[in-house]
């Protein structure tokens, strides 16, 4: 699993370092949880979670003052000899000067936040789950269609970058065309965006590449989106059944994560922009509480029980 | 499905106009047509696709094709990435 590098996170959780000699260039975060070392400092170093940042707060450092010298030597020593990525006083605490000494000799860097814990916990925990979430490259486009970020997949050359082309063209904005890049932040949220290196480009066979940024300006494109809606172009095969109700959801999945997928067969005359918007906008009706699917059938059972029998119904036999 | 090991040749240097070319190449057949290299898995038929993946003369990869054509195209894009002159 990739990391993130501490100097990252010192930057943009506004760390100072108290341990100057202390080289933190070379430290990876590979965790987002993070350890209050309370227990550590009594000596119990079972179950340590020593890959985690660890943070020191009122408790701890409250505890700390109380120790006496040659327990602070004992426990200080054991605990900054594991090889923890980095700990962190909070609320601007001065750590004991045997303390940042120890940590001195076994390269450990002390930094100083001047947020409450509670805070710096969850920010960092937050920050770092979206940096750290597991991540895929897939080849489609991400266009975010009012406001729900439509994925639009299929074999290449079945007209994605037209569909985004379009799509963009009649007001809505683009992330990524051709590779997205997914995170996984949540078991229900799934965030797209584009490798650096392509961002904002399209390629259009017959044109090539345009860049969507200058050519459209700024609001026709986005950094990230929500992954809400897949649509899945393909070729029409007869023999496929395609949904011609919507009662029921279909899914895709990427990284564990259910995605609502539509498949949306392709045959000329058919305009893939408009059936992408009208995707989207159903989605978003549906997550607002209204289902048309649901409101026809409710209908068509309600019109079934006021039609009033006619005779008896005649059966083959 | 094909599937062939190659080491990319030394007379490439795969700047963004050789790309084009391979995606080019590529897009000439009928087969899915994909290049692994560690743990990426990217459509040799996109272009930005291909943009994103650091290629240098002498990495290993990993063809793979699926299709009418695949016997073709793994044959015709090895001979490609392997270019030695």
């Amino acid at each position: 699993m990739d990391g993130v590098k501490l100097t990252e996170v010192m930057k943009k959780m506004k760390l100072k370092n108290l341990t100057k000699e202390v080289d933190v260039k070379k430290i990876v975060i590979t965790q987002a949880d993070i350890n209050r070392p309370a227990l550590q400092l009594t000596g119990y170093f079972e179950h340590f979670d020593r890959h985690r940042i660890q943070i020191i707060g009122y408790v701890e450092y409250g505890y700390m003052e109380h120790m006496s010298a040659a327990s602070k030597r004992k426990h200080f020593e054991k605990l900054l000899s594991f090889d923890i990525p980095c700990v962190i006083f909070s609320r601007s605490l001065v750590p004991d000067p045997l303390f940042l000494k120890i940590a001195t000799k076994h390269r450990i860097p002390v930094l100083s936040s001047d947020m409450v814990t509670s805070e710096v916990m969850a920010e960092i925990i937050r920050w770092l789950n979206v940096k750290l979430a597991p991540c895929i490259r897939i080849h489609g486009v991400l266009v975010d269609v009012y406001g729900e970020g439509v994925l639009i997949t299929g074999e290449s050359g079945i007209g994605k970058s037209e569909a985004a082309l379009e799509l963009l063209r009649r007001g809505h904005r683009l992330v990524s065309d051709d590779v997205v890049e997914i995170r996984k932040v949540s078991d229900d949220t799934l965030i797209g965006m584009a490798p650096e290196l392509t961002k904002y480009f399209i390629e259009l066979r017959g044109i090539g590449v345009i860049d969507v940024k200058t050519l459209f300006g700024v609001s026709a494109v986005r950094d990230t989106a929500n992954i809400d809606l897949v649509v899945r172009l393909e070729e029409w095969d007869k023999d496929k059944d395609y949904d011609r109700f919507g009662l029921e959801e279909r899914y895709t999945e990427y990284l564990g994560n259910k995605v609502v997928c539509h498949d949306i067969p392709i045959r000329p005359g058919r305009n893939l922009a408009i059936i992408c918007e009208s995707a989207a906008v159903n989605h978003r009706q549906k997550k607002m509480g209204y289902n048309a699917a649901q409101e026809l059938y409710a209908r068509v059972q309600e019109n079934l029980r006021a039609t009033p029998k006619t005779g008896k119904r005649k059966r083959k036999t | 499905m094909e599937r062939k090991n190659i080491r990319i040749g030394e007379a490439l240097t795969l700047d963004g106009r050789q790309i084009a070319q391979a995606v080019q190449l590529a897009d000439s057949f009928e087969s899915a047509l994909h290049l692994l290299q560690d743990n990426a898995r990217i459509n040799l038929k996109s272009i930005m696709g291909m943009m994103t993946v650091q290629l240098k003369a002498g990495d290993e990869i990993t063809l793979t094709a699926e299709g009418k054509d695949e016997k073709e195209a793994v044959a015709r894009l090895s001979e490609f990435f392997g270019k030695t002159s």
